[in-house]
């Protein structure tokens, strides 16, 4: 076995259990992330860590209410970002697989009260596709243990990441829906890699809105 | 046969064109009818194939023509230079359209070779890129455009992401004239006899072609030196030279002093993170790791310091470099301290035992010390307080980031009238301190393993801490007292390793090096 990012041999415990056991991935000590996880008061809107528990400002400056709420997993700090960096632009599929227990338990966590739940990841325009051939979100939704349904599509837009925070939040929808798509009856919850402004799961979420769903929430890896 | 074939693909071309002018025929049509030609003309495609199969040849050439539907023209044309420098690159297909925009002449100056990225024999997979068939670092996921289960390859993720559905292409410009370049040769500094006697071995086994070549001189006997030479002839006769190291500082340490001797000659510098690592040159100065980029691209391929680290251990590493030769091609091994493995092979080896200077090697001297308590020993303080009576620097050599790390405070509150600064893989300023020392402003380096090999300073003497650690193998202990006395004015210098438990490294390091010194006085 061998750290996923440096290559070194990790040391494991050789057993007879480990014998008939698949190959699980892991980072070694010095690669490991250090990531926080988000605990304490937060926004109730966005889900960011707030001294008290009130919305933030980006929140309060939101009219339209369509998401329900968003809720993160972990502070979006360097170790964060060099992580998904590793995923994403230098194409690392399995760099958060190490992370699948605690993914899936920080989901249930925070929506374990919903019943009936379906999962729509954030798309990827078919350019950024071929480029990638892997979409990050589908790669989270797909670590919880609940069904999962690719409802959206999106036209193709420059990187999200490129962009200055103005520009990004003058975007124009990029999203849409198949016709004669058939939608679930419960509530959704939109997953995506990172919260940032929130442009991309507000448009995202209205699209759905508009097609007739009324609950829905949304998880993110990151605030 | 294959003519016949493409001037009936235009023929049909010709006639379907005039069809659709005049309404007849829809683009649906024309696809079928295609496909009823490519059937009626299968047995001739077979029998191609079955033919290159009888000569060894990949069929995927023939196939290759056939889609080009022109066939590649071997006529007279005048070559670029730049046409010239592609061939032996391999690249991925981004990088390929990239490269073609460059001129009209691509089609008939430059062949390419196609071959799938990954391939797979039963269950054992193979990166045809980094050339690693270690099948822990082969990971699966499931790709967005084919639909299926692709693996990719973990080894080489750091030069952009390798997947099965991917292919290769590795071009090749045939040289139809060989040019004599203009290097500029500037070396006007004599040779020892015992230098030129190597320079000159060297030389003949490049103008000769023999395969393998090692070159086994002591640390400081001025092997890069014994290099010039045989270089400048290669490039005359227009032979492309690559020297590979397996360590950054190294070549960063070459660079200028390749540059002073070839003034005429453009030199690419490739390490990971240069500017230069997407041009190509007649003379190529890169790391090992580098080489990925090229299959038969060298005709000359200078190794330095083959027992370093990562390339001794590393069998893809081995097998890339190998690759990058051509077949005709001449290697050449320079180190200080072989490796048993290279040694066993048996190549033709040149031996140099006395460095450039004359005088024998510093014999290192082995005190035991207690590391138990304190991260600087007392005999170790006094020690320094003696080195420092006299006016060289000194290096400190610790085994581990951690130990430089704790040390340092210490010193720096110990001796507080000296600079003192400590140098690592990881640490931000290493150039800056390093070029620092060079110019005698810092007194006392602390380094771990980074300066073992390859970099000079004039007059410095050296402790190894720890020497009883595993990173100290017989290699690094030889390189590491190899630093002290290199210069001509300044050729003594202590070398002290202190140790908790004498190892086999330590005694073997010591006799080695009084070995080599026996060997020099009595030649």
């Amino acid at each position: 076995m061998k750290c996923l990012n440096c290559l070194t041999e990790l040391d494991t415990l050789v057993s007879w259990q480990s014998i008939g056991q698949k190959n699980s991935l892991a980072y070694c000590a010095d690669c490991q992330p250090k990531l926080e996880i988000i605990t304490g008061t937060i926004c109730p809107d966005c889900g960011r860590g707030m001294p008290t528990r009130e919305r933030c400002g980006d929140c309060q400056e939101r009219v339209t209410k369509i998401l329900s709420y968003n809720r993160s997993l972990y502070h979006y700090n360097d170790a964060c970002k060099q992580l998904l960096a590793l995923c994403k632009y230098r194409y690392h599929y399995h760099a958060l697989t190490p992370l699948k227990q605690e993914i899936h338990q920080g989901f249930l966590q925070q929506y374990c009260q919903l019943k009936k739940v379906t999962l729509v990841p954030i798309p990827l325009s078919t350019e950024r596709m071929e480029e990638r051939l892997f979409n990050q979100a589908t790669l989270i939704a797909s670590m919880i243990n609940r069904p999962m349904l690719p409802l959206l599509h999106k036209h193709h837009t420059d990187k999200q990441a490129h962009k200055s925070r103005k520009e990004r939040l003058d975007t124009v929808n990029p999203f849409f829906l198949k016709e004669g798509q058939v939608l679930p009856k419960g509530p959704i919850v939109l997953i995506d890699d990172v919260y940032t402004t929130g442009t991309t799961i507000h448009h995202a979420a209205n699209v759905l809105h508009h097609a007739g769903i009324t609950e829905i929430y949304s998880f993110t890896l990151a605030r | 046969m294959l003519k016949k074939l493409d001037q009936s693909i235009r023929t049909l071309n010709q006639q379907i064109d005039r069809n659709i002018m005049r309404g007849h025929a829809s683009m649906k049509s024309r696809s079928q009818q295609m496909i009823q030609l490519f059937k009626h003309h299968q047995p001739v495609l077979t029998s191609i194939r079955e033919n290159d199969r009888r000569n060894n040849r990949p069929s995927h050439q023939s196939s290759d023509i056939l889609l080009n539907k022109e066939p590649v023209v071997h006529e007279e044309v005048t070559q670029d230079d730049t046409y010239l420098l592609l061939d032996g690159l391999l690249v991925t297909k981004d990088r390929l359209s990239s490269l073609k925009v460059k001129g009209d002449q691509w089609n008939v100056a430059v062949n390419v070779d196609t071959f799938p990225a990954i391939t797979q024999k039963y269950v054992f997979k193979r990166c045809e890129r980094c050339l690693n068939e270690d099948s822990t670092l082969f990971l699966f996921f499931p790709c967005g455009k084919c639909h299926k289960t692709d693996w990719y390859c973990l080894n080489c993720l750091t030069y952009g992401r390798i997947t099965t559905c991917q292919t290769l292409y590795h071009l090749r410009v045939p040289a139809r004239k060989i040019k004599s370049l203009e290097t500029g040769f500037q070396f006007t500094s004599t040779l020892t006899p015992h230098q030129q006697q190597a320079s000159d071995r060297l030389a003949k086994a490049i103008k000769t072609g023999e395969r393998h070549l090692l070159i086994h001189a002591v640390c400081g006997a001025g092997k890069t030196e014994m290099l010039f030479h045989g270089i400048n002839d290669a490039l005359k006769s227009g032979k492309r030279v690559a020297v590979a190291t397996p360590r950054q500082d190294v070549i960063k340490e070459l660079l200028p002093r390749f540059q002073a001797v070839f003034t005429s000659v453009q030199i690419v510098c490739q390490y990971g993170g240069s500017d230069d690592n997407s041009k190509q040159a007649w003379l190529t100065l890169c790391t090992t790791h580098q080489l990925i980029r090229y299959k038969a691209a060298f005709d000359v391929l200078i190794i330095d310091e083959v027992d370093a680290f990562p390339y001794h251990h590393d069998q893809s590493l081995i097998k890339q470099s190998k690759r990058a030769l051509k077949g005709t091609g001449t290697f050449i091994y320079l180190s200080a301290t072989p490796r048993q493995a290279l040694v066993k092979k048996r190549y033709p080896t040149c031996f140099v035992p006395v460095r450039y200077h004359g005088h024998p090697l510093p014999v290192p001297e082995a005190y035991f010390t207690r590391f138990k308590n304190t991260p600087l020993p007392r005999n170790i303080k006094e020690a320094i307080i003696h080195q420092r009576e006299n006016n060289r620097q000194l290096l400190l050599f610790v085994a581990t980031i951690k130990q430089a790390n704790t040390l340092l405070p210490y010193l720096q509150t110990t001796f507080k009238n000296l600079t003192i600064e400590a140098v690592h893989a990881s640490s931000d300023e290493r150039k800056q301190h390093i070029d620092q020392f060079r110019l005698t402003t810092i007194d006392v380096l602390v380094t771990t393993t980074i300066l073992e090999r390859g970099v000079t300073f004039p007059s410095v003497d050296v402790f190894v801490l720890q020497a009883d650690h595993d990173v100290f193998d017989e290699a690094a202990l030889v390189q590491i007292a190899g630093r002290a006395g290199r210069s001509k004015n300044d050729p003594t210098g202590s070398v002290h390793f202190y140790f908790e438990t004498y190892t086999k490294a330590i005694r073997k390091a010591i006799k080695a090096i009084k070995q080599m010194n026996a060997l020099g006085e009595k030649l």
